[in-house]
Order: structure tokens, then C-alpha cells, then sequence
């Protein structure tokens, strides 16, 4: 998006009704400092309007309820480095839980070459999922969420999806799949925040040759209420389908058992 | 910040005093319920302390940050809960509901907010109402009104500098 275009649509955006476009323009104004500029005037603007509603008097328990929320919240992440060894449990954890689906994918398949294909696929996304995660939580505050996906009613495959909520950088994620049988090409990988809100994460057009994709990356987008994720065919029914978590995912008894 | 971002208890009160109720009362006037009011203020202040290192206080005053969260989580719940009823607006038609609890500083926030609405035509109020406190797009408005997108963007943008003109002028008092 240029200049012209977020200009045309700061008014809009300082008034908080840009929808789909404001991911846009804030990605724009992270790099433009004449565009930054009139946005900051204008939502100065817009933001004063508020104190022009007629006071309300919140219940007096509110304020311990805040006060109560945000210290639950800051207590689990207050530790940086007990953050990262947190995260890198819960990770090898996802990791193993990605193997066990992908190794059930996988003993599906009679051909060689495509088992070969999907150990290589799972390196590949180990090693991803291990760059991705040592980069994004460089920042004090940061939280790491993990989630096992797991295949649609009469479908198969199964897959992992790891979310960084940073106070520091832009929200990310990373959602990765195999043991799909490509029907219903091209896939959409979105998160939801289970009010009816959505977040497109990316769009898999294509698979390799043990059914495997990878997609995701920075969002733009405040990802703290988005904690389901999924894939979907072209017909919009459900491919695969989990939950982000911040705490280390745990297999079924009888571990993830793609079905189809 | 660097207290909010730690949870510090009072860096939050501190925080709670200045901003709970003008966030209240927004979750109040847009979404029409005291449990819809108590919901946003929690996820505004939770939403705050997770983008605390985010905020640059030379990009921007405190107040404009927060107001901003706040407004942004109210329409996106205004437009997620289409066929709701929304609200009657309430600006100044209405007594306050607890008279003189108001701090200093909010009163005269509401006071130069007051003055900047009116600056503006019937038009430009309008048009503010219907998107700033109603979450409806400036597409949505030229349809309904069947006036051509263009002008509701120009009009939109003459409304805010009117506003922020008056805004500057209050602080030059």
C-alpha cells in the first residue's frame, strides 16, 4: 500500500473502521515517517472523542478484577529466561507431537519415496520451528503459544501451529501440516478468536510429496485473542483444526490418529 | 510502563485511576451493558499490559494509546454482534450517573471534547457518531445516504482536523 492510498484511508483508520485495511496501513506506518505523522495527529483527534461520552461509574470490584487479571498474566511471563525454558519444553514437546502425527501420516503411505519425502518434511519443519521460535523470543514479555492440529471429521493428516505474541515485534505464527491428500486445493490457514473473528494467516496452494506444508509468519495483527487455528479447503470445511495453548501440549491417550 | 509491564499492582492501579472509567464508559455508551462495559475494560487493561513496550511516548500521548485500544476492542465487538441493538448515543444529554466522583483531569478532557464536537457542522457530527461511536464504515454511510464515497472520506478528514484544531487550541489555554 503507498502513500496516496493510506493517506486516503488514515481518517478511516483513526476512527478505528478501516477493517480489513488497517493490518495494511499499520505495517505502512511502521516504516513511513511522513504518513506516521498525519496518522498521529488524526488518531490524537479521534482518541479525544471518547471523553465526550457521559461518565460512567464502573462496580468498585472492577478495579481489583483488573488488577487481579494483568497480575495472573504478568506472573506466568514475568521471567525472560524462565519464559525460554519454558517455551523450549513446550517445544519439544509440539515437536515430538508433530513426529507422532507425521509418523502416523506417514505409516500410511506404502511408497518409499514419499516416506522419505515426509522425514525430510519433518526435519525441515523441526528445523523451522526451532529457528522460528529462538528468533521471536528474543523480548522480555513474550509468550509463546503451541497447538497440535488434528484432522476434520473424514479427513486426514495432522499438523502443529506455533503463535509469538511479542510486546516488542510484530505478532507471528507458524502452522505447518503433512499427511494431507491435497482434495480441496488451495488450502486457507486462518486463526479465529472464537467470537467470530478471523485472522488469514496464508493460503497453501501447493503440497510435497508426503502431503506437507508450512506457512505463516509476521501478522500485523494483535494475535492475544486468536487461539484457533484452521486449515480449510476450497469449500471452506475444516481440514485440520486446534487450539493454541501456553503450556505444553499433551497428546491423547491414545496419540493423534489421522483418520481417512 | 515499565511497571505495567512487570504487573506491578500499583503501576496498574496507577493506570486504573487515570483511564477505568473512561474505558468503562466507553464499553458502556457503545455496547449498551454494564457486563459488555466490565468485559472491555478487562481486555482493554490486559490488552495494555501485553503491548506496554510498544508504546512511544514521543510517538504519542498515553491517553491516545490507550483510548485507541479501547475504542478499537469496542467496534470490533459493535460490528461482531451485527443485529444487537445498539445504544442510544449519550453525550451530553445525560446527568452523569455518579455527579462530582469525576477527577480533575477527565473533567477537563470531557470539557475540550465537548468544545471540539461542537466546533463541528450537524454534518460532520453526524458523521462522526455513525462511524467513531457507531463502528460504521465511511462505505456503509455513502451507501445508506447514497452520497459518493469521496465525500464521506473528505468530510470524515475535515471533521478530525476540526477536531484536532480545537484540541490544539485547548492545550495553547
Amino acid at each position: 500500500m503507498n502513500c496516496a492510498k493510506v493517506r486516503d484511508l488514515l481518517p478511516e483508520h483513526a476512527l478505528g473502521v478501516a477493517g480489513g485495511d488497517a493490518t495494511a496501513i499499520d505495517r505502512h506506518l511502521a516504516g513511513c515517517a511522513a504518513c506516521r505523522k498525519e496518522a498521529r495527529e488524526l488518531h490524537g483527534a479521534a482518541a479525544s472523542l471518547a471523553f465526550a461520552l457521559a461518565p460512567a461509574v464502573p462496580p468498585a470490584a472492577l478495579e481489583d478484577e483488573v488488577v487481579a487479571a494483568v497480575h495472573a498474566k504478568a506472573g506466568r511471563t514475568r521471567r525472560p529466561s524462565g519464559v525460554r525454558r519454558s517455551t523450549a519444553a513446550m517445544l519439544a514437546a509440539a515437536l515430538a507431537l508433530v513426529g507422532l502425527v507425521g509418523g502416523a501420516a506417514i505409516a500410511r503411505r506404502d511408497s518409499t519415496d514419499a516416506r522419505t519425502a515426509a522425514e525430510i518434511r519433518l526435519a525441515q519443519q523441526s528445523d523451522a520451528f526451532q529457528t522460528f521460535v529462538d528468533e521471536a523470543l528474543q523480548g522480555e514479555g513474550t509468550v509463546a503459544s503451541i497447538g497440535v492440529l488434528r484432522p476434520g471429521a473424514g479427513r486426514q493428516g495432522g499438523g502443529s501451529a506455533v503463535s509469538v505474541v511479542a510486546p516488542r515485534a510484530i505478532d507471528s505464527v507458524l502452522v505447518v501440516g503433512s499427511g494431507l491428500d491435497g482434495e480441496g486445493m488451495p488450502y486457507r490457514v486462518e486463526l479465529a478468536d472464537g467470537q467470530g473473528d478471523f485472522a488469514r494467516i496464508g493460503t497453501v496452494r501447493t503440497l510435497d510429496s508426503g502431503g506437507g506444508f508450512s506457512t505463516g509468519g509476521v501478522t500485523g495483527r494483535d494475535l492475544t485473542r486468536f487461539v484457533n487455528v484452521l486449515v480449510r479447503d476450497r469449500d471452506g470445511e475444516v481440514i485440520l483444526i486446534g487450539t493454541l495453548r501456553d503450556e505444553v501440549p499433551s497428546p491423547s491417550p491414545t496419540g493423534p490418529t489421522p483418520s481417512g | 510502563m515499565e511497571g505495567l509491564m512487570a504487573g506491578d499492582d500499583v503501576a496498574v492501579r496507577a493506570l486504573y485511576a487515570r483511564f477505568g472509567r473512561p474505558v468503562f464508559t466507553m464499553g458502556l455508551r457503545l455496547l449498551g451493558t454494564r457486563e459488555a462495559a466490565e468485559e472491555l475494560t478487562q481486555d482493554v487493561f490486559l490488552t495494555a499490559w501485553r503491548k506496554a513496550a510498544r508504546f512511544d511516548p514521543q510517538r504519542g500521548r498515553l491517553s491516545t494509546w490507550l483510548m485507541t485500544i479501547a475504542h478499537n476492542l469496542a467496534v470490533d465487538r459493535l460490528r461482531r454482534d451485527t443485529g444487537v441493538s445498539r445504544p442510544t448515543l449519550v453525550l451530553v444529554d445525560e446527568v452523569p450517573e455518579t455527579p462530582g466522583v469525576d477527577e480533575e483531569a477527565q473533567m477537563i478532557e470531557r470539557d475540550a471534547a465537548l468544545r471540539a464536537i461542537a466546533s463541528l457542522s450537524d454534518a460532520e457530527k453526524r458523521l462522526i457518531a455513525r462511524t467513531y461511536f457507531r463502528g460504521l464504515t465511511a462505505r456503509e454511510i455513502a451507501e445508506a445516504d447514497g452520497i459518493p464515497l469521496g465525500t464521506v472520506k473528505t468530510r470524515l478528514r475535515s471533521a478530525l482536523i476540526k477536531v484536532r484544531k480545537a484540541n490544539d487550541e485547548k492545550d495553547l489555554r
